[in-house]
């Protein structure tokens, strides 16, 4: 048994510790949000956040983040049900065309946007969003949002401070 | 609301008003007459289902396939606009029902055959809901306005919600021909909005194949022959049966199933199973054989000779006229949608119901009718969003994978998965090709002749087996071969073989004075079918560069060569006028870049383009497009952008990729070695759309087609190397150095 925290939640998983942490977020605890579309970190859409950090869920084993905090698109949803800031604006944008890649694209978005505290150049976007492929040739607005949504954090972060 | 609660609605009738409309007014189309709609109106047009029940939900059953092009956000607004509803009160479900006849999304053809369908049924609605206000309040029927989602009166008293008169609503009589929204009355249509299906593709929500969750799922991960295929003749499995959660393995007609209860635990036990393969259907066989080969064929005469103006021989052998010459070849292509193929089925007895992300449910049924002999009236098809389509999920190899295995454990539904390795190397493809175009230019430098000869594997050669088996038996022959050509966006000429392989050469809108394109037919055994914009994705590249090249080479202007040649075409003449406006064209541009014109038609849509390229350290980059389309009037016009930008980027894609074998084994299996095109890689978009009032044509494909010849042009422009063979980045790398190489760089 492995304990995994997934989205703040506890759960015990039955399989052996070199499977990817990909299948037992899709097919143990049932969250299907994180996509599997290449198995070999070559897409991306698997990304979740193990830590705070973009990984790549379907060549992580799955012993590796035993005690580690794995956030997926769920997980980053408001308890409320109130979608992220990231998600609402990359609706607005009209970035998703079918959508399977997007989830994948909008957590490794938003691990670039929260550890540049909102101070992203399209050079960031370029290097760290090159690692999500789109086969629907969703960039342009991918960009667009993720330029929309580090102003938002830039926003976040100088109101947190002034408080 | 689940498509299952659905069901019931339309099933229970009573104070639900169930309303349908298709192409000839009349209801409950099926397939017994689908020919009838077909020969009168050339196309097939699809047919729509409303209903509002008595909470108020207004249920939108789609016919078409949401795969990204945004036809769900299209198909809402259009009820929505004569409805009177905001696009948030409607749900839109894809639905299979034998009501709506052939079901089929594919070559651009949605908006164009949905776009009054959709909306009579929609009108039909608001009538009847009028109608039953008029009842209610004993008053004229004039006197009764459908606006916001209720029936106000003219007299200011308190409006009526659908919600209220749908009841009283299904009492009314159907109206024939309900009157449709004026174009100047449209308050959605052609104004944009946040697509329908937005927040829940930014939040995980979205359920496509790979989603389905059912009860006692059994999954399946196959393995496969080396050689596509070659069948299992010896396979050791024991020791994967002892592995936890593994259930069985199943050898049959496409490879071995390893049957377990999650999908990770078939993977990881397929390790422990050893197979011996027989042999491939295309064993030994060499891409770069077939290369020299079809180049080969293209030197000698054509088999067949397609079109023919004038006599290009002739002209070609007066003194008087320069005869020039470009040989073109062009890739295997995947398609390679972000979703890996897949499919759940469950076959008990007698009855069969799949979960699936398709193009076409209908040639699910049929393969289903034809391979299990199950009649269609016990055969369910559920389906689920698409994470790509591209073409490759308008065939059913993925379909017959999970029926073929669920045969074998009745009663339980099996997950079929396949990963990116089989999704890459298992087929379907774009063709690969060869082309010989040979140009005679007068003695002023201007155009007299052009002769092509293609030689390309033929994208449907058999209709009833190729496109997948597969339409229901009681279409006949005939019908499915028109039905395929109508999906792939060409309606005329449907007898002639070559045509439809020939894309933008067949259908060719330059007035040369002699003209003649002939083609050859490749026969080989390497599963094809349509890819993006079909032919187009090569034929445009062929077409679009070599007048360019003919242009240059007889010392004239490529864009006023084509203005010329397309004088009787004023939707070609505005697109390029429009793109020269719009873009930087004819400026000047600083050195190691250039610029590249591109014009082609594609479902009756319209598209120029002018890109910006060069070469940086030995790699073509595109710095920015400019991109023109007239696809008459407009539904959504950020989808449409959102169509034009992502077919520029897909076709971006091919200066990069092919697919090849070796020894009958595909070589590219990943994304590692098929490298689409990435956030880096990407150019700026200018996406512009000409105002029309023309009805919609098509858009999903028609942006794809003149970009890769719109590169190739530009990087003439920069380089002074003509490139003609596809992916362009292999053709830069291999190269023949030229002396003109060294005075332009």
């Amino acid at each position: 048994m492995i304990t995994l925290k997934v989205n703040g939640k506890e759960h015990q998983v039955n399989m052996p510790e070199d499977v990817p942490l990909l299948w037992a977020i899709r097919e143990e605890i049932g969250l299907t949000g994180t996509k599997f579309g290449c198995g070999k970190s070559l897409c991306g859409a698997c990304t979740v956040h193990i830590d705070g950090q973009a990984r790549r869920s379907c060549v992580t084993p799955v012993g590796m983040v035993s005690n580690r905090e794995v956030t997926t698109i769920e997980g980053i949803v408001e308890d409320d049900g109130t979608p992220h800031m990231i998600q609402q604006i990359w609706a607005e944008e009209n970035v998703a065309q079918c959508g399977y890649c997007q989830s994948g694209q909008i957590m490794s978005a938003l691990a670039l946007i929260v550890h540049q505290k909102g101070e992203v150049t399209d050079t960031d976007i370029d290097a760290v969003m090159s690692a999500n492929l789109c086969r629907c040739g969703t960039y342009p607005r991918i960009r667009r949002a993720i330029q929309r949504t580090a102003v938002w954090m830039q926003s976040q972060l100088e109101t947190s401070d002034e408080t | 609301m689940k498509r299952r609660q659905f069901l019931q609605i339309l099933g229970v009738g009573s104070g639900t008003l169930l309303l349908g409309a298709n192409a000839t007014g009349c209801l409950g189309v099926t397939p017994h007459n689908i020919e009838d709609i077909f020969e009168q109106k050339g196309i097939f047009e699809p047919n729509v289902f409303l209903s509002i029940h008595e909470d108020g939900q207004i249920v939108l059953a789609m016919n078409k396939s949401e795969m990204g092009q945004g036809v769900m956000m299209s198909s809402v607004t259009l009820a929505a606009e004569e409805l009177e509803v905001s696009r948030s009160q409607i749900e839109a479900v894809q639905v299979h029902k034998s009501a709506f006849g052939l079901q089929m999304t594919g070559g651009s053809t949605s908006m164009a055959s949905i776009f009054i369908p959709i909306r009579k049924a929609a009108a039909t609605a608001r009538e009847m809901l009028r109608m039953a206000a008029a009842e209610k309040w004993g008053v004229p029927l004039a006197s009764c306005i459908a606006k916001e989602g209720a029936i106000h009166h003219s007299d200011g008293r308190h409006p009526l919600s659908y919600a209220e008169l749908s009841a009283m609503a299904v009492q009314q009589p159907v109206p024939k021909d309900p009157p449709l929204k004026s174009s100047k009355d449209f308050r959605l249509i052609g104004t944009p909005g946040q697509r329908v299906d937005a927040l829940d593709k930014s939040t995980g929500r979205a359920v496509f194949g790979t989603d389905v969750q059912i009860d006692n799922k059994v999954c399946a991960y196959i393995l496969r022959s080396p050689v596509m295929g070659g069948q299992a003749v010896n396979i050791s499995f024991e020791p994967a049966l002892k592995e936890p959660g593994v259930l069985d393995v199943v050898s049959y007609e496409r490879g071995v199933a390893i049957l377990a209860n999650k999908f990770w635990q078939a993977k990881r036990a397929a390790k422990l199973v050893e197979v011996e393969w027989g042999e491939g259907q295309v064993e030994g066989f060499n891409t770069s054989d077939l290369a020299t080969a079809a180049r080969a064929k293209t030197m000698e005469k054509g088999d067949f000779t397609i079109k023919e103006i004038g006599n290009t021989e002739k002209v070609l052998k007066s003194d008087a006229v320069t005869s020039v010459e470009l040989n073109y070849a062009y890739p295997y292509l995947s398609h390679a949608p972000m979703e890996p193929q897949n499919c759940t089925a469950l076959v008990d007895g007698e009855y069969v119901k799949i979960w699936v992300p398709t193009q076409s449910p209908t040639v699910c049924l049929g393969f289903i009718e034809n391979r299990l002999g199950i009649p269609p009236e016990n055969i369910e098809i559920e389906m689920t969003l698409l994470g790509g389509g591209f073409g490759r999920r308008s065939c059913v190899d993925f379909v017959q994978d999970a029926i073929q295995i669920a045969r074998k454990r009745p009663g339980v539904p099996i997950q079929v998965q396949w990963t990116r390795e089989e999704d890459m190397s298992l087929g379907y493809y774009r063709p690969q090709g060869a082309c010989r175009m040979v140009g005679g230019l007068d003695d002023t430098g201007k155009i007299v002749s052009v002769h092509s000869h293609l030689v390309s594997q033929l994208l449907f050669p058999d209709i009833g087996e190729q496109f997948g088996g597969l339409f229901p038996k009681v279409i006949p022959e005939k019908m499915r071969r028109k039905i395929a050509y109508a999906a792939t966006g060409y309606l005329s000429n449907t007898s002639l073989m070559g045509f439809i392989e020939g894309g933008d050469i067949a259908t060719c809108k330059y007035s040369f004075p002699n003209f003649r394109y002939d083609f050859s037919p490749i026969h080989i055994n390497v599963p094809v079918t349509a890819w993006r914009s079909v032919a187009h994705s090569y034929s445009t590249f062929i077409m679009e560069t070599f007048i360019d090249h003919l242009a240059l080479e007889g010392g004239q202007d490529p864009l006023s060569v084509r203005k010329q040649l397309l004088s009787e075409h004023p939707r070609y003449l505005s697109v390029l006028d429009a793109v020269v406006e719009h873009s930087q064209w004819g400026e000047p541009i600083e050195k190691g870049w250039g610029r590249g014109i591109a014009v082609s038609e594609f479902a009756r849509s319209i598209v120029a383009q002018v890109v910006e390229a060069g070469i940086v350290d030995d790699e073509i980059v595109v710095r920015h497009v400019t991109c023109v389309v007239d696809c008459g009037l407009v539904i959504n016009p950020d989808v449409v952008k959102a169509q034009m930008e992502g077919a520029i980027i897909y076709g971006l894609s091919m200066m990069r990729e092919k697919i090849e074998f070796v020894d009958g084994v595909v070589q590219q299996r990943n994304f590692d070695s098929f490298p689409a095109l990435r956030m880096h890689q990407t150019p700026t978009i200018d996406a512009i759309i000409l105002s029309s009032e023309n009805d919609p044509t098509g858009i999903g494909e028609i942006c794809l087609p003149p970009v890769n010849a719109a590169v190739s042009n530009a990087l003439y422009a920069s380089t002074g190397i003509r490139l003609t063979t596809m992916p362009l980045q292999d053709a830069w790398v291999n190269r023949p150095l030229q002396s003109t190489e060294e005075v332009s760089l």
